[in-house]
């Protein structure tokens, strides 16, 4: 562990009543402050990073899961998925938004679908609409597999492009 | 952590009032600068490593219509350029350097943790909240308002540099504290006593190439067992990390917990068991032993000096 790291500025400084008075109060307040923000963060379930609510792995998983994924239909119809290429791999970390794109405006949903799909091997492909589908799996622990149950088309999206 | 007894009786003593009074005098007791010195180094030592191992110019190939920014950095209406990612990693290195060789450290230490909060933040923009790199931040946090002790300074023990270790500590042990509270808030003892963490296991992809984390999903006895040890260990950070001789344990705890969240699932956690450990370390037994070897007081021979236990 390093030792050094004092500032070089030397001088004796010697500790009044006042400055330790000063002190304790600095500590009180930077302490209970810091903790009040975490505290209000998990209270009120606030996600402002950094100020977020710790709700690391909270949520029982169980054998039921669901994902999202894009599925492009070009102009005959034929479907797609919407897969982001290795050029642009950071992207996938995107993926999250997937679900979040029924609540969003027409135009903005439009700007997201078209930037994952300039991001996918599909730039370049005539695509008319881009739908989005929820897929349900049931795992099984045993063997590792997950089983699609159900799917369900959440959202299209027109491209015409 | 030096306490000062007072003429509160045993009635008052666990009283709300006489706790939050033990509390206060704890925290605000005078402490060594030296131990300030080293957890700040610890610090910023990972700030440098997480600005240092990372491929932060990747944030900047993130389409713009897929930039979210978080709170930290809404001011950015879209993905920085490289230039920008550059000059926030250059800058928040030469601060890293500059506070671990002592050149006005309080600033440069302010400096390489606000170069990295943006750029974690920047990270974090992706629409997933992401928590690597947040104990870190938030366990740090204390020492922007810290002052620095000089050169001069360095032996002393006073009321300036006994809080901000102890108010890392405080922080660090609260965060683990309330993660273990949120998954009883939104989960109950389901969140123990069920196959969620087989499911967990089960969803998770390991760096290596044996899956251990899928090998090891089926054993739901196993499973239950180990979401147990881990909600204990949440809850009890804050006796574990109070307790002086409880830290060192504490921060295996957090080896093993971080460890193999890392080699069953691929999760990057290593930030979380370095601060750990820059909290714990000091702040223990082998900190003191430590110092009182390094830095003996003048005029006594080391191995004779009684343990100090300051910080």
């Amino acid at each position: 562990m390093a030792s050094g790291g004092a500032d070089r500025d030397g001088g004796d400084k010697r500790l009044t009543a006042n400055s330790r008075t000063s002190a304790r109060w600095r500590a009180r307040l930077v302490t209970v402050g810091l903790l009040a923000v975490i505290v209000f963060a998990v209270a009120g379930t606030v996600e402002a990073w950094p100020v977020t609510s710790f709700r690391l792995f909270s949520q029982v998983r169980t054998a039921n899961s669901s994902s999202y994924r894009l599925i492009a239909v070009d102009e005959q119809g034929r479907e797609r998925p919407v897969v982001i290429n290795d050029a642009h791999a950071f992207a996938r970390r995107t993926s999250s938004q997937l679900g979040k794109l029924p609540t969003l405006s027409v135009q903005r949903r439009r700007d997201k679908v078209l930037a994952i799909l300039d991001a996918s091997d599909l730039a370049n492909a005539h695509i008319r609409e881009v739908i989005l589908r929820r897929r349900s799996f049931v795992g099984d622990l045993e063997s590792s597999r997950l089983r699609q149950v159900s799917t369900k088309d959440v959202l299209r999206v027109e491209v015409n492009r | 952590m030096t306490v000062t007894h007072s003429s509160v009786d045993s009635s008052t003593k666990w009283s709300p009032i006489g706790v939050a009074r033990s509390f206060d005098r704890r925290l605000t007791a005078p402490g060594s600068a030296r131990t300030l010195v080293q957890m700040r180094t610890a610090f910023v030592l990972i700030i440098g490593m997480r600005l240092l191992l990372r491929d932060w110019w990747l944030e900047s190939t993130t389409p713009k219509a897929l930039f979210e920014p978080v709170m930290a950095v809404r001011w950015l209406s879209g993905p920085p350029s490289s230039t920008l990612v550059t000059v926030l990693w250059v800058v928040g290195l030469v601060a890293v350097v500059a506070t671990v060789a002592g050149r006005w450290a309080h600033f440069t230490f302010v400096v390489a943790w606000a170069a990295l909060l943006v750029l974690c933040a920047v990270w974090s923009s992706s629409g997933k909240v992401m928590h690597n790199d947040i104990l870190l931040l938030w366990g740090s946090a204390p020492f922007l308002f810290a002052q620095a002790p000089s050169r001069a300074e360095l032996d002393a023990v006073d009321e300036r540099w006994g809080w901000p270790p102890r108010a890392a500590l405080i922080v660090v042990a609260t965060i683990y504290f309330v993660a273990g509270a949120q998954k009883i808030r939104h989960s109950g003892l389901r969140w123990v006593f069920s196959d969620n963490l087989s499911w967990v296991l089960r969803q998770g992809t390991s760096p290596l190439p044996f899956q251990i984390g899928h090998t090891l999903a089926p054993l739901v006895w196993l499973t239950a067992v180990v979401s147990g040890i881990t909600l204990v260990m949440e809850l009890g950070a804050p006796i574990l990390l109070g307790v002086r001789k409880f830290r060192l344990g504490f921060l295996l705890l957090a080896i093993t917990l971080h460890g193999s969240i890392w080699l069953t699932m691929g999760l990057d956690y290593y930030g979380w068991i370095l601060t750990v450990a820059a909290v714990t370390i000091p702040m223990s037994p082998l900190g003191d032993w430590w110092r009182q070897r390094r830095f003996p007081p003048r005029g006594v021979d080391a191995s004779e000096s009684p343990d100090l236990g300051h910080g």
